[in-house]
């Protein structure tokens, strides 16, 4: 996502820079992938094999049109259902700035919520790497709890997740000493 | 009871014009929420390359059936009854 699109998301204020745009691991996606070839070579596999066992199953006058359409259908179904999945993968995002998080999640194709913490409401920040995939490669959650009326935020199959948790620990302690000096300052 | 098998073409026909509506709805929202990157473009060309493919090799498969050959599920429905 380029600056110009988060600027007009986060309507971001004077002194905020930021520190993290996150997307889910790339890897992640690769599994859907491997399902959509699954998908895509089964129907060629199971006509081979009942094209072998019946020979005259597909040839006659009325098979030949209904398989037609039906694989049409089935290539075009797969195909869209994979784009989809690409798109909710994809518009998955959680920025991280010095002042705030901001959680963009796309729910399917017809629901797409965006909420937002300030950093210093954060009362408690897990990383959690769980499975040999993500072992290998380094990816996971990351969990944060808050105070505030989200209760909590999850990052879900990003890239590095313990050093995000000690980034965003040191992010809410600069935040809260800011905001103490500001009363302090009233 | 007897009806060309051109009558399959009337739910195939609506399939597409789903299919349509899903692959808009997924490309709108890649447009618009996504803002014009690598990726984006990516993702829309390979979809758009693909489904054109597929339409293709579909159209090209469907012009060589006989749509007008009459299809047969009950064959005494019109027979006297005693």
């Amino acid at each position: 996502m380029n600056l110009l699109r988060i600027q007009k998301i986060i309507n971001k204020k004077s002194y905020e820079n930021k520190i993290y745009v996150l997307r889910r691991y790339p890897l992640v996606f690769v599994r859907f992938i491997f399902f959509f070839i699954l998908l895509a070579v089964l129907p060629y596999a199971l006509y081979y094999v009942f094209d072998y066992m019946y020979p005259l199953l597909f040839s006659g006058p009325v098979a030949k049109p209904l398989l037609i359409l039906c694989s049409s259908a089935y290539y075009l179904a797969i195909w869209v259902f994979f784009l989809s999945s690409f798109v909710d993968y994809y518009l998955d995002i959680w920025i991280v700035t010095n002042d705030r998080i901001i959680n963009i999640e796309q729910l399917g194709l017809f629901a797409r919520s965006i909420s937002e913490l300030d950093l210093y409401q954060i009362q408690d920040v897990t990383s959690e790497i769980k499975g040999i995939f993500p072992t290998f490669f380094n990816y996971g959650y990351v969990l944060i709890q808050t105070a505030g009326e989200v209760s909590h935020f999850n990052f879900e199959q990003v890239r590095d997740p313990h050093t995000i948790r000690k980034t965003i620990l040191d992010l809410v302690d600069e935040d809260r000493k800011y905001h103490l000096k500001n009363i302090k300052g009233i | 009871m007897i009806f060309p098998i051109a009558f399959f073409l009337i739910p195939y026909a609506i399939f597409i014009l789903l299919f349509f509506f899903f692959a808009l709805m997924s490309l709108s929202h890649l447009v618009k929420y996504s803002a014009t990157n690598m990726a984006t473009f990516i993702a829309t060309f390979t979809f758009l390359a693909v489904a054109t493919l597929i339409c293709y090799a579909s159209y090209n498969m469907i012009m060589t059936v006989d749509w007008s050959y009459p299809v047969v599920i009950i064959a005494n429905f019109n027979a006297p009854t005693f």
